[in-house]
């Protein structure tokens, strides 16, 4: 099950993590970027748990509102970006009961969409190399799916994105120069399947 | 790096409202946004809309005028401004005939301008986007990014929003804004970096006796660091880059800009322009306007750019007829 108290801890959850790690995220961004991730996401994080619906039961209904508020507070990429994941993935859940199989196809459907607005595919050191893995073993696993699966897919994909050379965005510009650093929307990705497991493990079904 | 500011977080809305205070017969702020815009939209027209991050003044609020710019949407320092900003700045200039979006190429922009382009659609207005890459110093290659936007910008504004002034379409004005970005070519270069408010850090290290040429507005890496060169070594460096795309021939007429990044003093920006000009005159280029200043910005970077636009007639026509903006103004 997924529920909407879950959606509700896993911003929650994801606000608090991407706020005590901004300068991680602002310094990762210096380096390939303009050193604004850290505080675009602390903003939009920190609105999105302000504008979070705290009596709806439909988990679809606050990770819908989550990508409004995101689109509107984050701004730069990451703004359309983690905007479209979430209402694509929102507007897929419907009613009150959901499990964690309905939860990866509407993260696909949300990752598809953020593939298209940005433009972006597997390997050009992006959100999208951090997040499609990590969707594809929740389909693989679908409602058996474990917090530790989680996040060791997550960690995995993270060192791979070190690894690929910029194509997208401010750090295409540093070419092979990007490879070896870390691309700061993989890392700020990587935070919210880190939440998203700890919320999965605290429900006690993984 | 010593600000003048108070809190970080209220750099954008303080500087728009010093902006309104400045010049209130002439501009406003669309209510809870951070939209400038004139104050007194002309009829029927195409409305043109700009916007990017801040920290680039007086781009793009400043372009906000007659003959220019209707609205300019500003994101925070260096970051996009959000769709729904940029929404609400399309339905204040919108007139039934239609808005001409001008961005800047930059992942973030694009996307925020395309979205609020798309929902401005759903509302039943009709929207065209222009995407200014006019930095040299950026391979061109459709496998990444592509080429930044930069100060040649400010001649599309121009252009655009002549254009639209005289009852041009839509369609036309996008045209010729098309037009413009394909003649227009710019490139940088940076001695010192500029630092976001806020953020503890300048946005990238340069030794005391190096310059990077071909930086970026936010300071994004150019083609290469070199050793800190002289002002005419410079003209000839950046003449040299911005030139050849543009295809001149002998005769051909020109405008050109000298901008500075923010930091640099107008005297070396005069200085660069001398033999800037001179140059130009060696190719047998005629220079019919030229523009020394601030520009398009980064803070306070220091640095400037040369932009050069390879003129028409009718594009002549246009960047030298009259406007009324906070940052450029060409009387009748």
């Amino acid at each position: 099950m997924f529920t909407a108290e879950m959606a509700r801890q896993w911003i929650k959850e994801s606000a608090k993590k991407i706020e005590s790690h901004k300068e991680q995220l602002t310094d990762l961004d210096q380096a390939l970027g303009d050193g604004d991730h850290g505080l675009n996401m602390t903003r939009g994080f920190k609105a999105a748990v302000e504008q979070l619906p705290e009596e709806t039961d439909e988990p679809g209904k606050v990770l819908k509102t989550v990508g409004t508020s995101l689109l509107s507070k984050i701004g730069g990429a990451s703004g359309p970006l983690y905007g479209t994941l979430f209402m694509k993935a929102g507007s897929q859940l419907e009613g009150t009961t959901v499990q964690l199989s309905d939860l990866s196809s509407g993260l696909r459907v949300g990752v598809e969409g953020m593939k298209k607005r940005g433009k972006a595919e597997r390997e050009e050191k992006t959100m999208i190399d951090l997040l499609e893995p990590v969707i594809e073993i929740m389909e693989e696993k679908g409602n058996e799916l474990t917090a530790d699966q989680l996040i060791d897919k997550a960690k995995e994909a993270l060192e791979h994105v070190k690894e690929y050379e910029a194509k997208k965005g401010r750090a295409a510009y540093y070419k092979e120069k990007s490879k070896g650093k870390q691309d700061a929307g993989a890392q700020s990705s990587y935070y919210l399947i880190e939440s998203l497991a700890s919320v999965l493990e605290m429900d006690g079904e993984a | 790096m010593k600000k003048i500011i108070n809190q970080p977080d209220d750099v954008v809305s303080q500087m728009l409202d010093g902006m309104v205070k400045a010049h209130p017969e002439s501009y406003q702020r669309l209510e809870s946004t951070t939209v400038l815009m004139k104050k007194n939209l002309s009829e029927n027209k195409v409305g043109i809309v700009s916007g990017g991050g801040s920290g680039h003044e007086p781009a793009h609020a400043g372009f906000v005028g007659e003959g220019m710019l209707d609205a300019a949407v500003s994101g925070e320092v260096f970051t996009s401004p959000t769709p729904d900003q940029v929404l609400e700045a399309i339905k204040a200039v919108d007139q039934g005939t239609g808005v001409l979006l001008i961005t800047k190429n930059y992942t973030g922009d694009v996307m925020n301008f395309e979205m609020a382009a798309e929902m401005a659609e759903d509302e039943g207005i009709s929207v065209e986007q222009v995407i200014v890459n006019d930095d040299v110093a950026v391979e061109d290659s459709t496998h990444t990014t592509g080429r930044r936007g930069v100060a040649g910008t400010i001649f599309v504004h121009k252009i655009a929003g002549a254009a639209a002034k005289e009852g041009k379409t839509l369609k036309e004005v996008k045209a010729l804004a098309e037009e413009v970005i394909h003649n227009v070519r710019s490139m940088g270069a940076a001695l010192q970096p500029a630092q976001v408010p806020g953020s503890g850090n300048p946005g990238f290290d340069i030794n005391v006796n190096e310059m990077e040429l071909g930086i970026g507005i936010h300071g994004e890496p150019g083609m290469e660091t070199i050793e800190l060169i002289s002002a005419d070594k410079l003209a000839e460096r950046l003449v040299e880059e911005v030139l050849p795309e543009l295809e001149l021939k002998e005769g051909d007429e020109t405008a050109v800009m000298v901008n500075g990044m923010g930091a640099t003093p107008l005297m070396e920006l005069y200085i660069l322009n001398n033999r800037i000009q001179d140059l130009l005159k060696e190719k047998g280029l005629k220079t019919e306007l030229t523009l020394v200043g601030n520009y398009m910005t980064a803070l306070e970077m220091a640095g400037a750019s040369l932009t050069v636009l390879k003129l028409t007639n009718e594009r002549k026509k246009y960047v030298t007829s009259p406007c009324q903006t906070i940052a450029w103004t060409i009387n009748d």
